[in-house]
């Protein structure tokens, strides 16, 4: 019986073309992904095939499986309500459950088979003639059956379940497609909801697609592991996928039952009570008034679009999308109240509310794509379009009425989401509501995407005339288009299927400021084009029974001669406004596009790379005159720079990187241009020198810049030159000479298809012996010590600024005018800034401290003001003397989000700090106080002490910088939030070195790899302080700040620090010192079990029994050709022999990271399995191996044990 | 008023040709389009309601072609379409109401849907869901819905299947009243709809019409030529093969067969008085 339904239902899809298209879609798409080149699912040095991609793409497919269930199973459910067959069906003498299950299955099976077409792909894709088989692996069919059993089977009983039981709830196919995109949804919000929770095992349980705890392995493993290891399944995986299991039977079990019962949404309405009846006369009938005066097509509008968005709001769909709206608002919520990342958290300012918000976009735009389809076919589901059809009302009417309806609706969206914006803003104590940004975004903009999107469903409903079909359509539209745009290497913003606008950065120091214009310019741009579009929507709208390509063809040409007169001039408008756009974004505002900027860079790389050692005069005295007119959007500058030969040889030539948009009118002193060349990605000029410079002669070079921006741009160019808060470095007005590898192509696939040898390495190989190979320090070669004087004027409403010590400043012709010197020779790195102020002002060890604010952001000033004069004391007391006069922070607008030091000079981006809610938690690590020590460190280390530029160069910025900020943490705050500083740091490290790609380095030779200078800079510094203690390493440091403080080159490299670490360090702990600088060494642990005793004489025993790994990979481990070779972040297991600290605490329960510290003891550990007890005084409730990472671990949660 | 078909041609994607043909020429008063089931009737009549474009031939209503004037026609029809459903969750006033707005209606128009509702004995149920309507009512619905706007045309495609005698008869009434000073086409199977109400009348059979005139005209077709009698289940088959049989029937649970002859028939056939539906049956066999 089961048997025969099971395939009668198999027969049933084997007529049917769904399924058939549905494996033809993931075959292609899988063949796609592992061929098409710049496209790849587990990084660029992975085998597009390889397990990890593999899981991966099953996992991706995982997010769309409620489709595939929706039609192949929930279908199965709901056919006969939508035939009206359920009452012939149920009256035969067949077991209801019996016929569902057996559809049930036979659904499975069908998906399960589509999903079977992957493996054949994977086989089938190396026989494609575009596929670079140096990029495919072996046929893994191991790691195909197990994505297949345990991700995709799995998920596919579990939401196969839930959306049975939708559908048989609803007994309606469109309640249960509301039901699939609810699922994604929700399913995808609990499993990102799971990353922020810190226990790990809850994450892992209760993430309904059970890959929580398989990613929890994957993420940090290395290239090697991934490109060869099938993922590990862990008891958590089992556990979860039970429970869910378990739930979804349940839930089956639920389905079958409720199926006996009526669907809720076929219930009967309430009885009316009766009211007296009138008298009618017949007249009415015969007398009616009809109007088709023009006032009929505006009544007709209105009528038709408040009738669709009644249907809209009175269907349970709406109300869905609005429970989802609310709900994944409130877990978002719930998720940033409740994250305990350990770092501070940020303001709920408007903007970052807007982002808050931005959460439900994507739920939004479904339920806009689904509403339209609705409304498309909705005379056709009430089956009351014979009736519609043949009334007098206007096609266009009835078109236009339901895109006004669905505008309707997106305003009622708009009106949730600013009334939970607000909500949220009181909730998390900001009163000062920016209204203009809520309304813009949430009115405006938003408005103008949902417009669109209408329009564009609706095309697809109206051409296709299948409902599901031009859903499909839709969503692919929408998640296949930005991939599409970046494989085609499309630029410009007017190319596109839904609306691209330039990319917009609102500031609550301007506002929307310049990035209006354009945003706007290009929404009239996609308002027009999809107003065409809208113009042929309304041609080929199905009315009547004209549905063949024929019968719509006459119906085309009559609505076409019927609209001619207002179609042909939008036509003409848009024709000519696009032609605007064109000239405005094209040739007003020339750009290189993205292939133009590779041809060009590869072109400027292969013609002049061997330039590259070619000598360059340095800077020594620099002399600028800049005119900023920021509500122009226009400035000038006009600079002289004296240059001496530092080199050995004689300089003849001198190469510059003019700009070719905006060229630097160059004057130079007994110079002439000789050579210049447009086709690079600069206009690359050679001048002559008649008299060649030797070693030590000098040359004046002087030039002048001007730029303005206006009119149209396809992205603001300009995005430092603000209304507002202007922040510009140096390197925005002043030409780079000589060969700037910084323009070189770095995206490795690019390199390839444009034929440039593989970078392997992007520095220098680290030498010890720092002569001729350290003259260049590693930001940049216009100079090594400069003076700089700069008169620079702005707005008469705005400060200006820049490097050095204010000499005077003075009004004339209703500007303000400001002259800086920086006497103290400094890096040639600078920035300028404008804006309209607030300053507070302090001193501290007769320095001048200053932090420039907007007055919007007082908040943390004072916090900042407090970290700045600390670290002055800590560091000019324990490093050497702050050489300036001034020491300043500035805040800058959110175009970018970080912090920089320039001499004397600290930026800081309005989106970090300024806006930081210390109050919230404020045991958390305090990033404000943190961020501004990092930076004020920089100014001895990098401003005083720079690396030269090669390998391990930033060891002696970023690295010591980073330790210098913990080290000031430490005394401000204690132990305690040391130790969550090194969690994170500990934790962020492991994470990121998954994805190295180019090899891991030590810390000696680290090679500008963010992870490992920051966070394992941090972790092994501040180990080696903890085993040498604080004076030896300051005395380290002082040292390495009077050999190479301000001296001119060479610069010092690794060395120049180790060198000083090790004269400090006893033979004892030599190895473990070394480990940490020169070694890449990973431990795990595993805590076997641990507990306490109260011993006779009332004092605590606490014993530990745990096994210890320590892992070791190759430090030179380096990107190869081909894949197969690649051992990046293969490790072995080596013997262990080293130093761990063991703390027991007491109060675990309390907010701080362990609690109260009761007793630490030191061990000597050389085994693998150890046994340890530690005595205390006081009884501990939790015990901890190495709680201030004097190693680093694989995850430090395991070296805690609560007793 | 005066509604003229010619030379109308339609063929569906599946290759049924729905009208053959068709040249009919209609003025005031009901008319009736007798045929049976898929013969093209609702074909015809979608066409005429501008639902469809045909393939060839043209339709004129006062010499207006409607295919290029669909709006004018449409702001003088009434169409009552064989099947059709409502919104959920609309009460019979909101969706008379709706309907009334869309046809152009601008003034007493709460007026006009409440003498609607009541005309076609529905006002009790104003406030009721159309969608939880029993077919009846909403068939009086439907007929409400397609009499708004006084139509010049009034088209009601199988009116009167799932009404109850007393509803049927209060319907014809209600078409009858209305008939005098325009068109109004009926379509049916039921020939007893056409004897009670129409003075002309076409039968369509595959699309093609097959007869076109009065019912006495059609009578007339058959006169003297219609005999009948009873039959034992086993004789039938014998009876089938050797007459032009009309039409067989139970009648008090013995067979009782019509037949068509040319010739006189003698006992046991007795001479029958030929009615509208062996005329019906015999056009539609031939």
């Amino acid at each position: 019986m089961l048997l025969n339904i099971l395939i009668f239902e198999l027969q049933f899809w084997k007529k049917r073309v769904f399924p058939y298209v549905f494996a033809l879609i993931v075959f292609l798409l899988t063949i796609l992904i592992f061929t098409l080149e710049g496209v790849s699912l587990g990084g660029d040095a992975n085998y597009r095939n390889s397990p990890y991609s593999l899981m991966i793409w099953y996992y991706v497919l995982g997010m769309i499986l409620p489709i595939f269930i929706n039609t192949f199973i929930s279908s199965g459910v709901t056919r006969d309500y939508e035939n009206k067959f359920d009452q012939i069906l149920y009256s035969l003498p067949v077991n209801r459950n019996k016929i569902l299950l057996g559809r049930y299955i036979g659904g499975l099976i069908v998906i399960f088979l589509i999903f079977l077409t992957i493996p054949l792909a994977d086989i089938l894709s190396g026989f494609m003639p575009w596929a670079d088989k140096e990029l495919l692996g072996p046929w893994r069919w191991d790691a195909h059956l197990q994505s297949l059993l345990t991700l995709t089977l799995p998920n596919l009983l579990i939401m196969g379940s839930v959306l049975f039981l939708i559908a048989a709830w609803t007994k309606s196919i469109n309640y249960s497609f509301l039901g699939a995109i609810a699922v994604v949804v929700l399913f995808t919000s609990i499993s990102s909801l799971n990353d922020k929770i810190d226990n790990k095992t809850i994450a892992a349980l209760t993430d309904p697609f059970g890959f929580t705890s398989i990613f929890y392995h994957t993420k940090k493993w290395s290239l090697y592991e991934k490109n060869h290891f099938l993922f590990i399944l862990d008891w958590k995986y089992f556990a979860n996928r039970l429970i869910w299991l378990t739930l979804a039977i349940l839930l089956w079990i639920l389905a079958l039952n409720l199926n006996k019962f009526s669907s809720p949404f076929r219930k009967q309405t309430k009885k009316e009570k009766q009211t007296a009846k009138p008298i009618f006369s017949e007249s009415i009938f015969s007398n009616v008034v009809m109007d088709f005066s023009p006032s009929y097509i505006l009544r007709n509008l209105h009528f038709q679009a408040k009738m669709d968005f009644l249907h809209i709001v009175r269907s349970p769909a709406f109300i869905v999308t609005v429970g989802l709206i609310l709900m994944i608002l409130l877990m978002n919520f719930v998720g940033i109240v409740q994250s305990d990342s350990g770092l501070s958290d940020t303001m709920a300012t408007t903007s970052n509310t807007l982002d808050f918000l931005e959460v439900v976009t994507s739920m939004i735009n479904f339920g806009i794509i689904y509403f339209s389809g609705m409304l498309i076919w909705k005379e056709r589901d009430a089956k009351i379009n014979d009736i519609y059809d043949s009334l007098p009302v206007k096609t266009f009417t009835v078109y236009l009425g339901k895109i006004l309806s669905i505008v309707y609706l997106v305003f009622v969206y708009a009106t949730i989401l600013l009334i939970v914006g607000i909500l949220y803003q009181i909730f998390r104590g900001v009163y000062v509501i920016d209204w203009s940004i809520y309304f813009a975004e949430l009115y405006g903009i938003n408005l103008f995407y949902a417009l669109t999107l209408t329009i564009l469903s609706m095309f697809f409903q109206i051409i296709v005339n299948n409902k599901f079909l031009a859903y499909f359509l839709s969503a692919l539209v929408i998640i296949v288009e930005p991939f599409l745009l970046k494989w085609l290497k499309i630029s410009s913003n007017m190319l596109s299927i839904t609306p691209e606008l330039p990319r917009r950065i609102t500031s609550d120091f301007y506002g929307y400021g310049i990035f209006k214009t354009s945003t706007i310019a290009f929404m009239i741009y996609w308002l027009l084009i999809y107003g065409l579009i809208g113009f042929v929507s309304y041609w080929f709208f199905v009315r009547g029974k004209n549905i063949s390509w024929k019968e719509r063809g006459r119906e085309f040409v009559y609505r076409f001669s019927n609209s001619k007169m207002f179609f042909v001039p939008i036509f003409l408008i848009a024709i000519a406004y696009t032609g605007f756009m064109y000239y405005q974004t094209q040739i007003v505002n020339p750009y290189f596009g993205e292939k133009e900027s590779l041809e060009r860079e590869a072109y400027y790389e292969k013609t002049y790379r061997h330039l590259m050692n070619y000598p360059i005069p340095k800077a020594t005295k620099v002399d600028y005159k800049i005119n900023l007119h920021p509500s122009k959007r226009s400035y000038d500058v006009k600079c002289k720079m004296w240059m001496v030969n530092k080199e050995d040889s004689i300089i003849d030539k001198i190469y510059i990187n003019n700009d070719i948009h905006r060229p630097f009118k160059i004057k130079f002193q007994g110079a002439s241009l000789s050579n210049e060349d447009k086709n690079a990605i600069v206009n690359f000029q050679t001048y002559k020198l008649t008299t060649p410079l030797k070693k030590g002669d000098s040359l004046l070079f002087e030039y002048e810049y001007f730029e303005e921006n206006k009119g149209v741009e396809n992205e603001i160019k300009n995005n430092r030159l603000l209304t507002n808060g202007t922040f510009m470095d140096f390197s925005s007005f002043t030409p780079i000479l000589g060969y700037n590898k910084d323009l070189e192509i770095s995206d490795k696939s690019d390199r390839e298809k444009y034929g440039l040898p593989t970078k392997a390495e992007f520095s220098p190989p680290l030498v010890r012996e720092c002569t001729h190979a350290c003259m260049k320090d590693y930001i940049g070669g216009m100079g090594d010590w400069v003076t700089i004087h700069t008169v620079i004027s702005t707005d008469a409403d705005q400060i200006a600024l820049a490097p050095g010590k204010m000499i005077k400043s003075w009004k004339e012709k209703d500007r303000n005018y400001f002259e800086y010197d920086l006497s103290q020779p400094s890096k040639f790195f600078f920035s300028i800034v404008s804006g309209k102020y607030e300053i507070l002002r302090d001193s501290s060890r007769g320095v001048q401290c200053e932090v420039y604010y907007i007055p919007q952001h007082a908040h943390n000033t004072k916090m900042m003001m407090h970290a700045l004069k600390k670290s002055i004391e800590y560091y000019s007391d324990n490093f050497g003397p702050y050489k300036h006069p001034v020491a300043r922070i500035i805040e800058f607008p959110k175009f970018s989000s970080f912090a920089q030091a320039f001499p004397g000079t600290m930026p800081y981006s309005e989106s970090i700090g300024f806006t930081s809610n210390l109050v919230k938690n404020p045991e958390d690590v305090n990033e404000v106080f943190h961020i501004v020590a990092h930076e004020m460190a920089h100014q001895w280390w990098a401003h005083q002490v720079i690396g030269a530029d090669m390998q391990g160069k930033t060891l002696l910025s970023e690295s010591l910088a980073e330790y210098s900020s913990l080290k000031l943490l430490e005394k401000e705050y204690g132990m305690d939030m040391t130790a969550k500083f090194l969690k994170e740091a500990n934790n962020g490290y492991v994470f990121s070195r998954a994805f190295e790609e180019k090899g891991e380095s030590s810390l000696k030779t680290v090679d500008n790899q963010g992870y490992i200078h920051y966070q394992k800079g941090s972790l092994v510094l501040y180990a080696i302080q903890q085993f040498l203690g604080e004076p030896k390493i300051n005395t380290a440091l002082s040292n390495l700040v009077k050999k190479y403080g301000y001296k001119e080159p060479p610069y010092p490299n690794s060395y120049a620090l180790l060198d000083e670490i090790y004269s400090l360090t006893p033979d004892s702990l030599k190895s473990t010192v070394k480990a940490g600088l020169e070694e890449i060494i990973i431990y795990s642990t595993d805590i076997k079990d641990a507990k306490v005793i109260k011993r006779v004489d009332n004092k605590f025993e606490t014993s530990i029994n745990f096994s210890l790994a320590k892992n070791s990979s190759d430090p030179n481990a380096k990107e190869k050709k081909k894949i197969s070779e690649i051992n990046i972040g293969k490790s072995e297991e080596v013997p262990i022999r080293d130093y761990f600290d063991l703390a027991v605490y007491q109060n675990a329960e309390d907010k701080s990271r362990y609690g109260k510290l009761i007793h630490k003891q030191r061990f000597f550990l050389n085994k693998k399995e150890n046994k340890l007890k530690i005595i205390s005084d006081k009884k501990p409730d939790k015990i901890v191996i190495d709680p201030y990472f004097i190693h680093i671990h694989k995850d430090p949660e395991d070296n805690i044990k609560k007793l | 008023m005066n509604l003229v078909i010619q030379n109308l041609n339609k063929k569906y994607a599946n290759g049924i040709k729905a009208i053959d043909n068709v040249n009919l020429e209609i003025g005031n008063g009901m008319f009736g389009l007798l045929g049976p089931n898929g013969a093209g009737k609702s074909s015809l009549m979608r066409t005429i309601a501008t639902l469809q474009d045909p393939d060839s031939g043209s339709i004129t209503l006062n010499e207006m072609d409607i295919f290029t004037n669909k709006d004018e026609l449409r702001k003088q029809l009434g169409y009552l379409p064989q099947e059709f459903g409502v919104y959920p969750k609309i009460s019979a006033y909101d969706m008379l109401f709706h309907i009334a707005t869309l046809k152009g209606i601008k003034e007493n128009t709460k007026d006009l849907v409440l003498g609607l509702l009541n005309k076609v004995n529905l006002y009790e149920f104003r406030k009721k869901n159309v969608s939880d309507f029993s077919g009846g009512m909403k068939q009086r619905f439907g007929i409400a819905q397609a009499l708004i706007g006084n139509p010049n045309l009034l088209i009601v495609d199988e009116p009167t299947a799932g009404l109850d005698p007393t509803e049927r008869n209060r319907f014809h009434n209600i078409l009858s009243e209305i008939a005098e000073d325009k068109i109004v086409i009926l379509s049916t199977h039921i020939v007893q709809d056409v004897i009670e109400l129409c003075n002309n009348m076409a039968i369509i059979h595959n699309g093609s019409v097959r007869f076109k005139g009065s019912p006495s005209d059609a009578l007339a077709i058959l006169k003297d030529k219609v005999f009948g009698r009873f039959v034992e289940k086993g004789e039938l088959e014998s009876f089938k093969a050797n007459y032009q049989v009309l039409s067989e029937k139970l009648n008090a649970g013995k067979n009782f067969l019509n037949v068509y002859s040319e010739q006189v028939l003698t006992s046991p056939f007795d001479k029958k008085q030929a009615d509208l539906e062996d005329v019906f049956f015999y056009i539609c066999r031939a």
